[in-house]
């Protein structure tokens, strides 16, 4: 039997199998990050823990993992420790605890628990106990200080700031906080919501995540500001990226006499695709932000020095390497495109007695425009996925101005700028260990895979369709 | 027609030659591929060219336009003539030569353009501006080309979408809408079926009026119903040529004789 086994067959189930692990491997990384990107915004509803030694918690569950322990007497036993995420920074640093499982006594989800989002400080859970207006309580008891919250939200901007509005809750071991309502971003109570309630709730946070600025050092907020610098920087890129690259392309292609000159720039321009990322980022701080920037500092700012104004990382220096980093795949899909057009269809102008550059205009331009606008998405999908040289040519992790704004002259390119790519870094891997921004990393992550794969599927659909409509009928 | 603006030296041409080809010696790179050619071509008649694959037709036929400029490391000597004047001379603008040299492809090689565009192309780099005067340009050379009814009701839509033979009497339509006086064809029909070929072959005849059409193939039917001259090449050489129905029935050389009789070639 098994000598019937030929060498053949080892190899197809050896590359088979690698293939189908690779492609399980990518299927697990994407659904962990949908999965945990998605639930972000859904409202978890909150648990009280009476734990034996009298101690209560609330939070919700996050994980549950075993652990193996031997006793004294050498036998075995699993016990479960309990992942809670409890809120309140102060008592819980990382906003979160653990919890033996074996001495939770009781568990049950109150209805009148609360989440109070602040925009500073973090989430707070707890119990409604009064609202306060310039000190005197005029509500009392959640349905009252809910009812009473609710009545006073639409005109809540105007009256925080004429009278001193605050809320008191209670956490579940009966502490009274006091929040200024300034400083109250929402609340709700999750255990009471309907899935309706849930959905809608969902899909404002979600909202509220692509189209405001972060709060609390990126663990909380909206990443607007980073979609804004990644999308302002990448169309910067390729503003510059696409003219020379499709120039060198028609060079090394069109123009160019082909020997040894032309194979020494290919070896270099694809050498250029090999170097890594943050190599580009050493130039790009040597080349352009200390000399280039020095030097635009020293003869148009003088009087700000030693102040820089370009001499430091910005989002046009930013946009530059990402240009040197992305010329090659524009070079390369430019390239492939002409080398693509028929020779006869050059030959059918020239034979009408155009000349060169008319027959590069008029024919050669518009049968290759599919192949320039491959790369400029394929450039564009690259640009949005780079990170590690933008650390050191302008890029924060935080920015409370965009690029652009209203104030003259509208456009900063020096501005530093924030990035979703360096978000996810920043909230995924903050020095301070917390993990209460990583739900905020993976929402990133999803958001910036879904950017990344929707560019390149456009760029697929765009050159299949663009094809078709230029493939030549033969016979 | 702008023969009256050419110089003639009447003393070397008859009246009715347009094209002189003098001891014409052609190499791509090291390799040879016409060697030391002589001929005339009429005005106004079809003169065919026939002979095996690689014998040196095409090459001929792209030196009279001046195609072989555009292949690299390729080298001449001898002169070609078009009304007296050398086309290979130093005062020749090479676009204004192929714009009275138009030429046909072996593959029907339309741009991705539409119907319309593809006629209006050569007008258009030759300073016609668009409007009514283009409009009238592109309606004759199509039904000149036997293509206007066909076509007429979809001029905007993409000239690949029309079937191969229509597609090469559309690059014939687009050839002639820069007023050429010679018109050379490569291998028009050879990727046409039958009816496709007899169709061009009717629209050349009828073309023949007006233009001199230079036609190279290798299908000697062809030569023989279409052509008054012809001329046999092989390898690189013009073994002869002459009359079409004399060259057929009584060849004055050995290799012609072999070849149209298929016994070589």
């Amino acid at each position: 039997m098994g000598s019937k086994w030929s060498k053949d067959d080892a190899l197809i189930w050896l590359s088979g199998g690698t293939l189908v692990l690779g492609f399980l491997m990518v299927a697990g990384l994407i659904l962990v990050i949908v999965v945990h990107g998605l639930g972000m915004f859904w409202p978890q509803e909150l648990t009280r823990y009476e734990l034996r030694d009298g101690r209560i918690v609330l939070g919700h569950e996050t994980s549950r993992v075993s652990v193996r322990t031997t006793g004294s007497a050498g036998e075995r036993s699993v016990t479960y420790r309990l992942g809670i995420r409890t809120g309140d920074r102060e008592r819980y640093p990382d906003e979160y605890t653990w919890l033996e499982e074996g001495r939770v006594a009781g568990r049950d989800t109150p209805r009148e628990a609360v989440v109070v989002e602040r925009v500073r400080g973090g989430d707070l859970f707890g119990f409604l106990e009064s609202f306060v207006d310039d000190g005197t309580v005029v509500a009392r008891g959640f349905e009252a200080v809910r009812a009473h919250y609710r009545e006073q939200a639409p005109e809540l901007e105007r009256l925080r700031r004429q009278r001193a509005l605050s809320i008191v809750l209670s956490s579940e071991d009966g502490r009274q906080h006091s929040v200024s309502l300034s400083n109250v971003q929402r609340i709700y109570a999750p255990n009471e919501m309907t899935t309706w309630a849930k959905v809608r709730h969902y899909m404002g946070g979600a909202w509220a995540y692509l189209w405001s600025p972060p709060r609390d050092e990126n663990r909380l907020g909206g990443v607007y500001p980073a979609i804004f610098g990644t999308a302002a920087m990448v169309i910067l890129m390729s503003v510059v990226v696409m003219p020379f690259g499709v120039l060198a392309a028609f060079y090394l292609r069109e123009y160019g006499k082909p020997g040894p000159f032309l194979n020494v720039v290919r070896v270099a321009v694809n050498s250029l695709a090999g170097v890594p990322s943050i190599v580009f980022g050493v130039f790009g701080l040597g080349f352009f932000v200390y000399f280039l920037g020095g030097t635009l500092d020293s003869v148009f700012f003088p009087a700000d020095l030693p102040e820089p104004t370009f001499g430091r990382g910005g989002i046009l220096w930013c946009a530059l390497t990402l240009a040197l980093l992305t010329l090659p795949v524009v070079i390369v899909a430019v390239e492939e495109g002409l080398a693509g057009v028929p020779p006869v269809l050059r030959e059918a102008s020239h034979a009408l007695g155009a000349t060169r550059f008319e027959t590069l205009w008029r024919v050669v331009v518009p049968v290759v425009l599919p192949s320039i606008l491959t790369g400029l998405i394929l450039s564009v999908a690259r640009a949005a996925g780079t990170v590690a040289p933008l650390m050191i040519t302008g890029v924060v992790a935080f920015s409370a101005e965009l690029p652009v704004d209203g104030a003259w002259p509208f456009v900063h390119l020096e501005r530093e700028f924030m990035h979703l790519g360096f978000h996810i870094f920043d909230t995924g891997f903050r020095p301070d260990g917390g993990e209460a921004s990583l739900p905020m990393a993976y929402t990133s992550t999803l958001l910036l895979l879904a950017i990344v794969v929707a560019l390149n599927a456009a760029a697929i659909g765009l050159r299949s369709r663009l094809r078709r409509r230029y493939s030549l009928a033969v016979a | 027609m702008t023969t009256e603006n050419a110089p003639v030296t009447p003393k070397i041409l008859r009246d009715e030659t347009i094209i002189d080809v003098e001891h014409v010696s052609f190499w791509y790179g090291d390799r040879p591929a016409l060697k030391d050619v002589t001929m005339a071509i009429d005005r106004q008649v079809i003169t065919a060219f026939i002979g095996p694959s690689g014998c040196g037709k095409t090459t001929l036929l792209r030196l009279i336009n001046r195609m072989n400029d555009l292949v690299p490391q390729v080298r001449m000597t001898g002169r070609i003539r078009m009304n007296g004047v050398d086309i290979y001379g130093p005062d020749t603008d090479v676009t204004r030569l192929r714009r009275r040299v138009g030429m046909v492809f072996q593959q029907p090689n339309p741009f991705p353009k539409s119907i319309y565009e593809n006629v209006a192309y050569g007008p258009r780099i030759h300073g016609v501006k668009s409007g009514g005067f283009l409009d009238e340009i592109v309606e004759r050379c199509l039904r000149r080309a036997f293509l206007w009814e066909e076509v007429q009701a979809q001029l905007e839509e993409s000239a690949l979408g029309l079937s191969l033979g229509q597609q090469q009497r559309l690059c014939i339509a687009r050839a002639i809408a820069v007023e050429p006086e010679v018109l050379l064809m490569d291998e028009p029909c050879s990727s046409l079926d039958p009816v496709a070929t007899s169709r061009i072959e009717e629209l050349m005849l009828d073309l023949k009026d007006d233009y001199t059409i230079v036609i190279v193939t290798h299908n000697m039917q062809q030569a023989a119903r279409v052509s008054e001259t012809t001329g046999f090449m092989l390898k690189g050489e013009l073994v002869e040529m002459g009359v079409t129905d004399a060259m057929f029935t009584t060849p004055r050389d050995r290799r012609t004789e072999d070849y149209i009789t298929g016994r070589a070639g």
